[in-house]
């Protein structure tokens, strides 16, 4: 009805390609759908997870762009916001494949041109390559609402930032089957655990825990000792996507050594990640934590803040414990040597000296340094699969809650937070 | 049997002596032995594949009917020793193999780095079977590969020059980065346009919700020729570009014909950089009935 139809444009120069190919796939871990809104002189591309337990988005800004043309702010800023024609939604199995050959430095790309025609409900992506070889791809759009978090970092009271290095050692210090992790946020060290509560099969389960002084990270304030865990997956998607501009030995990327900003409060309350390249883009990631129980008996040291005795009193088994479980089973929730100490002297682990499960003798200790100097402790030791923590369903449903809120958004303006399902 | 001769395999370690009665002798030396492996390769696309011997060289195709077709040739210059004496009144020897022995068995020694090896292929007369003698620091090993009569030989495609409405010749980095566009989401069939006008080549695709084109345009530096005397629009399977993509990765250059028929030859230029000779493998493509018959 209009032949006019406003247009949303911009062109991508071939080294920041590679970037928006990271983006994408790091937004494919967290959902199968990718939203993408034209904000101003923002493009900002945003994914949840199915389960609304975690939340992706990045924001390109104008200085990302060789060109970037939107006529909706043009015409009428103050309605950009209510407008949902600025707005699109893809599938990620029709996204990734257009981005797939982007994902390593492409020799021949010129520039990357993203066109909407929002008459037509299509999303042109044009790779135009040297010698006046044009690839372009076609997609589909579906319409959708505004996708954001009712949750934001002026909501957290900790805030540590860690090296890209110093997450990525983390992260990939666990096998690729582990699904959850603990964050441990003491006072004065940092302890990262799977998370092994919910395993139904403990027989099969080893439990690694790395221990970090809080002098590796670049800024450490926490306003109570901590432990928070969460899904790894959404972790290894953001360092996988800081990896590849940091460590491949270049050090032409203006993402080198960028670090992450983690914000956080308690358990059961998002944690937030955030990534920033100054005048190019920002990533924030929202990841729902497991609420911690009444009696949860998670981490000793968490439940025994400041403590410096080696040996400590038995970590408070759950008060479930007595259904149906063997005496040898149970009981067993943390153990470790007590012998084991952080560079600082102070103890990372505590015996919970209660009965002698068949797990006692599985336990060691082995001491593994990784290349950043780090002080890294890695255990075999049996659990109690007793615990009353939340299982990862749960997890979601705590999240769900605090995505689908209707309340005041991430930080931009006065917008109207319709949550999609 | 046609003749009865003595057991090769005991006359081997002389020396692997062509003798003047096969039907065929071709011998390799060690970098076109190579090569030609890497052409085999390029080509194992089923496992049956016809061989025709003729004065020019050897011929190799592969065909999957209805489909398209793909043929090697190997000419008599790339071989250190040729022989072809087809019985009176024919003038080519054909026969059968499997091409997937008949590569097992040549690169029995290639992977040995810093060796080299030649090989011989003996085809005595028909009901045979092909003799491979390869030869490696002075080891020597003979495979004998059954082969099979051409029963049904392989479709002759008449591609001819007057019926020819386009060409493009490029160069093959250019048509594999399309092919690989292309091939990123899965679809039956891809479409190809030459216009007299921009944007000149055209391959798309379109499949559930994306459509995928990639341009060409006839200035590009990729192209080395382009002609177009009528435009047109053609839908071949998608099967044809997987079969291309192995000898198109191995080649220099490619060019693209079409004619009138909507007949599709795909020429792929592979240069043996060791010594400058060049073979060619071609493919010939149908093109689909009527492309939106199905809507």
């Amino acid at each position: 009805m209009n032949n006019h139809n406003p247009v949303m444009k911009c062109s991508i120069p071939a080294p920041h390609v590679k970037t928006l190919a990271k983006a994408i796939n790091t937004l494919s871990k967290i959902g199968e759908e990718l939203h993408v809104e034209f904000l101003g002189d923002e493009l900002v591309l945003r994914a949840v997870s199915a389960q609304k337990s975690a939340f992706g988005c990045f924001k390109f800004q104008a200085d990302f762009f060789i060109e970037f043309r939107n006529d909706y702010v043009t015409r009428s800023r103050q309605f950009a916001h209510k407008d949902a024609h600025n707005r699109f939604r893809f599938h990620m199995k029709s996204l990734l494949p257009i981005f797939k050959p982007y994902n390593a430095a492409e020799s021949q790309l010129e520039a990357c041109e993203i066109e909407v025609d929002s008459g037509e409900c299509q999303m042109h992506f044009s790779f135009v390559k040297k010698c006046r070889v044009v690839h372009k791809y076609t997609v589909c759009v579906m319409e959708t609402t505004l996708l954001q978090t009712a949750y934001t970092r002026k909501d957290t009271k900790s805030h540590v930032i860690a090296p890209a290095r110093l997450l990525h050692d983390i992260v990939n210090h666990f096998q690729s089957k582990v699904p959850e992790i603990t964050l441990h946020f003491q006072e004065k060290w940092f302890t990262a655990s799977n998370y092994t509560a919910d395993v139904p099969d403990f027989h099969q389960v080893s439990q690694m825990e790395l221990t970090l002084d809080m002098e590796e990270f670049e800024a450490y304030e926490i306003d109570q000792p901590t432990a928070l865990t969460c899904t790894i997956r959404e972790i290894k998607g953001i360092v996988s996507f800081l990896t590849t501009f940091t460590f491949p030995s270049d050090v032409t990327g203006s993402t080198v050594g960028l670090p992450v900003h983690l914000y956080f409060t308690e358990p059961g309350v998002p944690l937030l990640l955030y990534i920033e390249s100054p005048n190019q883009y920002e990533a924030s990631f929202v990841i729902a934590t497991v609420e911690a129980g009444p009696d949860a008996p998670h981490h000793p040291d968490y439940q025994q803040q400041g403590n410096a005795t080696p040996r400590s009193a038995p970590i408070p088994l759950p008060s479930n414990g007595s259904k149906a479980l063997s005496a040898s089973s149970r009981g067993k929730c943390q153990r470790s040597e007590n012998d084991l100490t952080s560079a600082n002297g102070q103890p990372q682990q505590t015996d919970d000296g209660s009965d002698s499960g068949p797990s006692a003798s599985a336990s060691r200790r082995a001491d593994v340094t990784t290349p950043a100097s780090t002080s890294v402790t890695r255990k075999l030791i049996g659990y109690d699969s007793s615990s009353s923590l939340m299982t990862p369903r749960q997890t979601q449903q705590v999240a769900k809650e605090y995505l689908a809120a209707d309340s005041d958004e991430e930080g931009d303006g006065d917008r109207d937070s319709d949550q999609e399902v | 049997m046609p003749d009865s001769e003595g057991d090769s395999l005991s006359q081997l370690p002389p020396q692997q002596q062509p003798d003047n009665t096969s039907f065929f002798v071709g011998k390799l030396e060690s970098c076109n032995f190579k090569n030609v492996i890497r052409i085999f390769k390029s080509i194992t696309i089923k496992k049956a594949a016809c061989f025709y011997v003729t004065e020019r060289g050897l011929k190799i195709i592969v065909q999957e009917s209805g489909n398209y077709q793909v043929t090697a040739y190997l000419q008599r210059d790339i071989f250190e020793y040729f022989q072809c004496l087809p019985p009176a009144p024919l003038k080519e020897i054909g026969f059968k193999v499997c091409l997937d022995i008949l590569l097992n068995c040549l690169q029995m020694f290639v992977e040995v780095p810093g060796e080299t090896t030649t090989g011989q292929f003996t085809y005595k007369a028909d009901g045979h079977p092909l003799c491979v003698q390869l030869e490696q620091s002075g080891f020597f090993t003979s495979c004998d590969i059954k082969t099979m009569d051409i029963i049904t030989p392989a479709v002759d495609v008449q591609f001819l020059e007057k019926n020819l409405i386009s060409r493009m010749i490029c160069k093959s980095d250019c048509f594999r980065d399309a092919l690989h566009s292309l091939l990123a989401f899965p679809c039956r069939s891809f479409e190809v346009r030459v216009t007299k006008m921009a944007p000149y080549f055209l391959l798309r695709t379109v499949c559930d919700n994306v459509v995928c084109e990639v341009t060409v345009s006839k200035d590009s530096d990729f192209v080395e020729r382009f002609q177009c005397d009528e435009e047109t629009t053609f839908s071949y399977r998608t099967v044809l570009i997987r079969a291309a993509m192995k000898p198109l990765l191995i080649s220099e250059k490619t060019s693209i014909r079409i004619d009138k028929h909507g007949v599709m030859a795909l020429q792929f230029m592979i240069r043996n950089t060791e010594n400058d000779t060049v073979s060619f493998v071609e493919i010939y493509g149908v093109p689909e009935q009527e492309p939106e018959e199905d809507d």
